[in-house]
């Protein structure tokens, strides 16, 4: 652990120089019990006297001694002290281990005020540099899957540059943001762009996840901090000028496809049909011949385009045809980090570049990042700290609509040997006039984006006394996005709409400038006797958001495969999912803020903080808002003389409250009009525009919304550091909640936005490293990491509330995002309802019936346990994660079972009846015979009829437990030796090799879909909701890192 | 001490960025237009466009219901709780759109605005009050006094309406100045009062059966005044253009079935294709206007298998003959790539290709896509005066106007495509169901009086629906060929409303429940 330790420049500078008589002399050499390696600095001092030495760049020491008796003390700071009776000996050498009792570090904590950890009363998430750098993964956020208790990270997609959703102590805003705040070296880093990040420049990353914690940033603090030190932004003082390379091979393939049937193929009703999407057709056994793929006649010309592809065919199973579409692509990832001290002046400078090519080729990501940063001082008492950060980030991926059938291609269509475009107009050619042919996707259509940012930090500090300082601090986080989205014309209408016929190009451009200003004063450490000190911090902070969007729509493309919009007839200006188009904005809001700590020796520690804020988002009367947090920070075994022992080596207890605000997103307030210029046409096809009064009731009375937690936990050294237990219990109520409300239309508005609503959040977060083994230079060590959280709607103003693009719902009394769907019918024994007429199950809307919840996207814990191994050099570590219950609901299953492609629904000759009793379609009621009983169905249906038309009909049989197991990363690493390193001029290599996502296995979906559950293609707020996005990813790296 | 140098940097950081920083003042959208900024005549547009949007989208569901079009799969999967969603939001927003034009009318005497708004609002609050049987009416549009509103019972919103419209009538005849633009009426306030009246028309023909004098009187009265659409050139209807792109001008049906590669919205349906072929002893001259085959090879080839029906006793017709190749009443069956094969739609109403026997698929004909909507024909009000004059003995001959309603009808068909037919062709058709007429029972004559109304009711189900319950014709409907369950003698209330509206007394209704003019027996049709 690289930890800036407290009082190390006391200990270090505890030498003494005068010598005693001297009869003898003592030497020895003195290691780490850890890995072996030799330690110097160590003070050997003999004990009772002044008499002493430190240990040299290679661990040997040589002390003269008086010729009898006497101890040997040993001490370096972070490791037990050992005191060693010389005896007769002449050499002794000692290996050293860390201290169970660890001294107290210092933390960076909100507004990058640094604290000792002892004072903190809640908890805090640090994950070191070792478990991040030299990752295949560019993205830091899935580097930290599963390392950290209480954060948990979905990804939208398997593709390179897919977002992830981070949610730390779960949900606590319905409508609002619940993405935690980025802080990159004391400052705003845009959220959004947190994968322009280079994983290898991040020293240390610190998550603050309760609100006593992160109250000091204001509202966008309350879904917890990011707090991210990188190596360039922190330099200290470094002898020499000192250079970090690492080189790093990586490779990507799809982590899973599901194990595809190949004994059916198209047709329906076991016979073949090569017309059909669906695969209910013939046995290929059966050795049929059928028309080929494009001679069926139903798409006309493709007889005269390719008449060598007419005729009959086998009938047989292509059993590669949807693998063939991914291959193990490579990327390489290189970073150079430097630092150096002249004079008063520290620099850093960083540089990375990463390439990379996903499991198709058509998925890539390239990133450069260059960062420099100073530190100095400007006069006496004037310290100055800058830095420059620039990066490009670019990405391209297929059109989204590139999985929607990929997956349930025909089993024994030939894709990859058949044609996939019109050899005359490029036109996609497939085996359906109505679908397009996803080889033709992955050359005519495009998404890319290139996001440009430049960031700059500068901070001033004038210490006015060695106590008191004042401080200013900016961060500008400059940056644009600029995205566009192609598709050649030839495509089929279907798939986006009539204009993919004619060919599109959208261009969006969207800048941000992010200003964020912080004054600080400080008093630290001041002594109010000798039991009592106080530290207190006094800021300001103004912080500025503004956007600028542009975009622009065109169809009807000329020439073909040239994206240009002046190659394009018409112009519109675009929209984004959000339908915003041209955006000329801006927000601010300002925090004045405070922080007391109050210290009472070394064992009781209290801390007040309070900030008010004014946000721009609502009107006046709702824009000061002021919340408070106090915490607790108890040490039992330093209050308590004696608690102290070898099996409780240290205790510390914490408790806290804190506050926080949610603002509403701006402009809710105020009417708007609507304006269309092309609503619709006129007789002469002339555009004709409108306004309309916009069908939102806005809301003049908007506030924000209200967030308190209680948190308490522990932190226990036990069996001499054997275990080392964290634990924290938290409870957050969201008051206020600003919801998106449906009015009844018959009001002539569709929503309006209010307060109301309760969510609360409880949790459980453990985080328990046991070290069963530590001696000889050999460590195992086992990390476990354990979060369960419930979130629950409370107190909301309508039977349910719908959010997030639909699936989820807040619903009162029910976990926060419940799925309220059409379900099956049952009776009251919970039987299902059959329909008399054709043997398929009754469905809710058949009958008439509303909706209701039947499934919970929320897991009820998420465990992953690191298993680690180091001796000497070399070091292991394999993360298994297990994720229990979390319901989602799969587009994917639904239309695999469907087609009937995975050997899920193989066996299927026979016919089946489902379980259940007869019923009334019309009503939902069960029929009852005469003598008043229900009647059980016998009626027999095909496996076509029960996967294609009914069962997967009604959205109930589509959610599916997503429970999880997963090998997420095993890491391997070995550092080359000193004695080695000592023959190069490198001061140190490594070699390591590391897999992420392994192995998974989603144990209560359909067997053979091998889905990974945890792609999830839901928005930010949204959970559970697989609408075939991309799948995931597995990935290799090889890395060799040298330091000289 | 250098501090002066440290109050100066500090001073010039916070000069730079504070102003504009800690600015509270910002409420106000700066990327929208504020109420303020409102034009009376682009507020008519969204206005004018909602008569045609909300009625479009409800004639998709009753085309289906009515055999106009083909229906897949049952009638409860057809009319979901969801159905109205759409012209329900529609109606309601666009009454505070009516009510704006209202505020304008006052201020700067904009009366055609807003009488010929007060007239599509009540449009809409009819067809809405049709299809439920039930509406918001008295406290709708006002949140702040009645945020759950009640519902009005639909005769309750009927009497009103006929006041709208009356208002409507009167706002019309003040000789304001017309909007800049007016799709409907072309500028002509005469062209408004005309389908005002219509609309009265179709109220007192909808409501014979529970008040039967009051709409013998009405409906006296209107044809008294004469200001009803009689005439073609007085049509309502929604004319789409040719251009295709970013804005798409081009009729929907004639969008999803027209251009390359794209699936049609479904098939034709069999029993109406074969009963305009095969019924009379001339084939419907409109057939080759309405209906365009792709191909006129025989589907049942058994080497393409294109027809999976064919042999299945299920099907009445599977196959009607000569290349009109659509399905039957209901079928649920899986759907085969047969998209540039099977018949679609012609040149009437949606501006597709004329079928001169050419048989090529669709997608490779010049067909442009600028066909119609019929709102409101003159051959339909001739036909409800005909039912009228039979049903309630209104001034005229029953005869006299169904054949007119055939007559102007046809013209307006055959001039999508000129040349192919003429007027000897409409004598014959006329003549033969003049004669077919006169010989039959009184059920009989009405049943052909719907029937023909019917016929031209190709593109819009919204009326056929409404006849379909009020008379239970045309008979030759064909029934559904799986167990589709009731035929919805209603629709449901929205579910975007029931899960809005807080009222306790408001509750979910049945497809079988009837609307207050409907006063058949259930069961009474399928």
């Amino acid at each position: 652990m690289k930890k800036i330790l407290l009082f190390s420049f006391v200990l270090l500078t505890a030498l003494v120089s005068e010598s005693w008589a001297q009869e003898r002399t003592i030497s020895g050499k003195v290691t780490s019990v850890e890995d072996g390696s030799t330690m110097p600095g160590v003070n050997v001092v003999l004990k009772g006297t002044t008499n002493g030495t430190i240990t040299d760049v290679d661990g040997n020491y040589t002390l003269s001694v008086p010729s009898e008796g006497g101890t040997l003390t040993f001490s370096f700071i972070g490791l037990a002290t050992e005191e060693i009776e010389i005896g007769a000996r002449s050499v002794i050498d000692l290996a050293m281990s860390a201290d169970v009792k660890q001294l107290s570090e210092v933390v960076v904590t909100a507004q990058g005020i640094q604290r000792d950890s002892d004072a903190l009363g809640y908890a805090i998430g640090q994950v070191d540099n070792e478990v991040i750098q030299t990752r295949p993964e560019a993205d830091v956020s899935r580097i930290l899957r599963g390392k950290v208790p209480g954060v948990d990270i979905t990804a939208q997609g398997g593709f390179l540059g897919r977002n992830t959703n981070i949610l730390i102590r779960g949900q606590s805003s319905v409508n609002g943001n619940n993405q935690p705040l980025f802080i990159v070296d004391g400052v705003y880093y845009d959220q959004e762009r947190y994968q322009d990040l280079d994983p290898n420049n991040i020293q240390e990353v610190n998550i603050l996840k309760g609100l006593a914690a992160s109250s000091l940033y204001g509202q966008e603090g309350r879904n917890g901090v990011i707090l991210i030190t990188t190596k360039t932004g922190t330099v200290s003082k470094t002898e020499g000028f000192k250079i970090t390379v690492q080189h790093q091979v990586v490779w990507n393939q799809i982590s899973n496809l599901p194990d595809f049937q190949n004994t059916y193929g198209q047709g329906a009703d076991n016979s073949p049909n090569v017309t059909f999407v669906g695969n209910w057709g013939g046995r290929f056994s059966d050795n049929y011949t059928v028309p080929g793929s494009y001679a069926t006649g139903r798409v006309p010309g493709l007889d005269l385009l390719f008449p060598n592809l007419q005729g009959d065919v086998p009938y047989q199973a292509f059993e590669n045809n949807v693998s063939d579409f991914f291959t193990t692509n490579t990327g390489s990832n290189t970073s150079l980090i430097a630092n150096t001290t002249v004079g008063e002046t520290n620099v850093g400078f960083g540089f990375s570049y990463n390439d990379e090519t996903g499991y198709i080729q058509q998925n890539d990501l390239q990133k450069v990042n260059f960062t420099v940063s100073v530190n100095t001082r400007l006069m006496e008492k004037l310290k100055f700290d800058a830095t420059l950060q620039y990066t490009v980030t670019e990405d391209n991926r297929p059109t989204f609509n590139f999985f929607d059938r990929l997956l349930y291609l025909p089993r024994n269509l030939d894709i990859q040997g058949l044609p996939f475009e019109n050899p005359v107009d490029n036109s996609s050619v497939f085996y359906r006039p109505d679908l397009e042919n996803p080889l033709w996707q992955l050359e005519n259509t495009g998404i890319n984006r290139v996001r440009k940012a430049f960031f700059a930090k500068m901070g001033f500090t004038y210490e006015i006394t060695d106590k008191l300082s004042l401080g200013y601090r900016l961060g500008i986080d400059d940056w644009r996005n600029l995205e566009t989205s192609q598709r050649n014309k030839g495509g089929v209408a279907d798939q986006v709409g009539a204009v993919a016929v004619l060919g599109t190009l959208q261009t969006r451009n969207d800048e941000r400038l992010n200003l964020d200003q912080n004054f600080l004063f400080t008093a630290n450490g001041l002594e109010i006797n000798q039991d009592f000190s106080f530290t207190g911090q006094l800021g300001f902070n103004i912080r500025s958001l503004s956007r600028k969007q542009s975009s622009l729509f065109s169809s009807g493309q000329i020439v073909y495969d040239f994206f240009r919009h002046e190659n394009f007839v018409d112009q519109l200006p675009g929209t984004d999912a959000l339908g915003l188009g041209n955006l000329d904005r801006q927000t601010n809001v300002l925090g004045l803020y405070g922080m007391g700590e109050f210290s009472f020796r070394d064992y009781l520690y209290v801390t007040f903080t309070g900030r008010n804020d004014w946000g721009s988002q609502v009107e006046k009367s709702n824009q000061s808002l002021f919340y408070p947090s106090a915490s607790v920070s108890f040490i039992p075994t330093e209050a308590f003389e004696g608690l102290e022992s070898d099996v409780l080596n240290r205790l510390r207890l914490r408790a806290s409250y804190g506050s926080s605000a949610g603002f509403p997103s701006p402009f809710q307030t105020r009417p708007t009009l609507v304006a269309n210029a092309q609503a619709f046409t006129d007789e002469n096809g002339s555009p004709v525009a409108i306004n309309s009064i916009n069908s939102f009731l806005p809301n003049p009375d908007l506030r924000p919304e209200r967030l308190e937690e209680v948190e308490v936990g522990l932190n226990a050294l036990l069996f001499n550091g054997k275990i080392d237990l964290d634990l924290s219990l938290y409870n957050r109520v969201s008051r206020d909640q600003v919801l998106t409300r449906s009015l009844p239309n018959s009001t002539g508005f569709a929503s309006t936005v209010i307060n109301a609503g309760r969510i609360d959040s409880k949790g459980i977060e453990i985080g328990l490293t046991l070290t069963p083994i530590e001696a000889n230079g050999f460590r195992w060590y086992l990390t476990n990491n354990f979060t369960a959280t419930r979130t629950e709607a409370i107190d909301l103003p309508e039977e349910f509330i719908n959010y997030a693009n639909g699936l989820n719902y807040a619903i009162e009394g029910q976990p926060l995002g419940v799925f309220r769907l059409e379900y099956v019918v049952r009776d009251d024994e919970g039987n299902m309802l059959i329909n008399p007429e054709d043997g398929t199950m009754i469905g809710s809307d058949e009958a008439g019936l509303p909706n209701r919840v039947v499934g919970d996207p929320n897991p009820d814990f998420k465990y992953t346990l690191i298993n680690g191994l180091s001796y000497k050099g070399i070091q292991l570590s394999v993360q298994l994660e297990y994720t229990q219950g979390g319901d989602i609901f799969s587009l994917t299953a639904s239309n695999l079972l469907r087609r009937g492609v995975t050997r899920d629904t193989e066996e299927r000759e026979g016919s089946y009846i489902i379980p259940g009793v007869l019923g009334d379609p019309g009503t939902g009621e069960p029929i009852l015979d005469e003598d008043g009983n229900t009647i059980k169905n016998n009626i027999q249906l095909g496996a076509n009829d029960l996967y294609f038309l009914n069962t997967i009909d009604i959205n109930e049989n589509l959610v599916f437990d997503a429970s999880l197991i997963r090998l997420r990363e095993v890491n391997l690493s070995y550092t080359l030796p000193e004695k080695i390193m000592n023959r190069t001029p490198l001061e140190s290599a490594t070699f390591s090799f590391n897999v992420q996502n392994l192995w998974y296995k989603a144990v209560n979906f359909p067997e053979y879909m091998n889905f990974d559950p945890e792609v999830s293609s839901a928005n930010a707020n949204g959970r559970g909701f697989d609408t075939q996005s991309d799948p995931s990813m597995k990935k290799f790296g090889a890395a060799i890192r040298v330091t000289f | 001490m250098k501090l002066n140098k440290l109050k100066y940097i500090s001073f010039l950081l916070v000069i730079a960025f504070s102003c504009d920083s800690t600015d509270l003042d910002l409420q106000t959208n700066p990327d929208t237009l504020t109420l303020e900024s409102a034009d009376p005549d682009l507020v008519f547009n969204t206005v004018q466009g909602n008569l045609f949007f909300l009625d479009f989208g409800l004639s998709g569901f009753t085309t289906r219901l009515t055999r106009l079009a083909y229906l897949f799969g049952s009638y409860g999967d057809a009319v979901s709780q969801t159905a109205m969603n759409g012209a329900w939001n529609t109606l309601y927003t666009n009454n505070n759109n009516v009510e704006a034009l209202a505020d304008f009318a006052e201020t700067d005497e904009l009366y055609y605005h807003l009488g010929a708004a007060q007239i599509i609002k009540a449009k809409n609050y009819l067809t809405v009050t049709d299809f439920i049987g039930q509406a918001v009416y008295t406290e709708a549009n006002n949140p702040t006094e009645f945020p759950n509103p009640n519902f009005d019972d639909g005769s309750v919103v009927y009497n009103a309406l006929f006041t709208e419209i009356d208002e409507g009538i009167i706002n019309l005849e003040k000789g304001a100045r017309a909007p800049t633009t007016d799709i409907w009426g072309e500028g002509i306030a005469q062209n408004w009062i005309n389908y005002g009246n219509s609309l009265k028309l179709m109220m007192y023909l909808q409501t014979r059966l529970v008040d039967e004098n009051a709409s013998r009187a009405g409906i006296n009265a209107l044809i008294s005044e004469g200001e009803l659409i009689d005439e073609l050139e007085e049509d309502f209807e929604f004319q789409f253009g040719s251009t295709g792109g970013a804005v798409e001008s081009r009729h929907p049906l004639f969008v999803a079935n027209y251009i390359s590669g794209t699936p049609t919205t479904g098939y034709q349906p069999n029993g109406l294709m074969s009963y305009m072929k095969d019924s009379m002893a001339v084939q419907d001259p409109r057939m080759t206007y309405y209906f365009y085959r792709q191909t006129l090879q025989n589907p049942d080839d058994p080497d393409l298998d294109l027809l999976r029906c064919d042999g299945n006793p299920d099907y009445l017709f599977c196959y009607v003959g000569d290349g009109y190749w659509g399905r039957d009443h209901a079928d649920n069956d899986g759907v085969p790539g047969d998209t540039n094969l099977r018949t679609t739609y012609g040149i009437y109403p949606v501006g597709g290709q004329y079928d001169d026997g050419a048989g090529i698929p669709a997608s490779s004909t010049p067909a442009t896509g600028a066909g119609i909507y019929p709102l409101m024909l003159s051959a339909w009000v001739n036909f409800a005066l005909a039912e009228a004059a039979l049903e309630l003995g209104t001034t005229g001959n029953a005869v006299a106007y169904l054949e007119s309603g055939i007559r102007l009808h046809m013209e307006k068909v055959f001039s999508f495509a000129p040349g192919n037919h003429d007027a000897t062709d409409i004598q014959a058709y006329v003549d033969e169901v003049v004669a077919e007429y006169n010989a039959a029972t009184d059920a009989g004559k009405l049943d052909i009086i719907i029937r023909e109304w019917y016929l031209t009711s190709f593109g819009s189900g919204v009326l056929a629906y409404n006849n379909y319950r009020r008379t239970g014709y045309p008979s030759f409907l064909q029934d559904p060929i799986i167990a589709a369950g009731n035929f919805p003698r209603s629709f449901f209330i929205p579910e975007s409303e029931l899960n809005s509206n807080a009222n306790p007394d408001l509750e979910q209704k049945s497809l079988t429940d009837k609307v207050f003019w409907d006063t058949n027996p259930d069961g009474f049709i399928n």
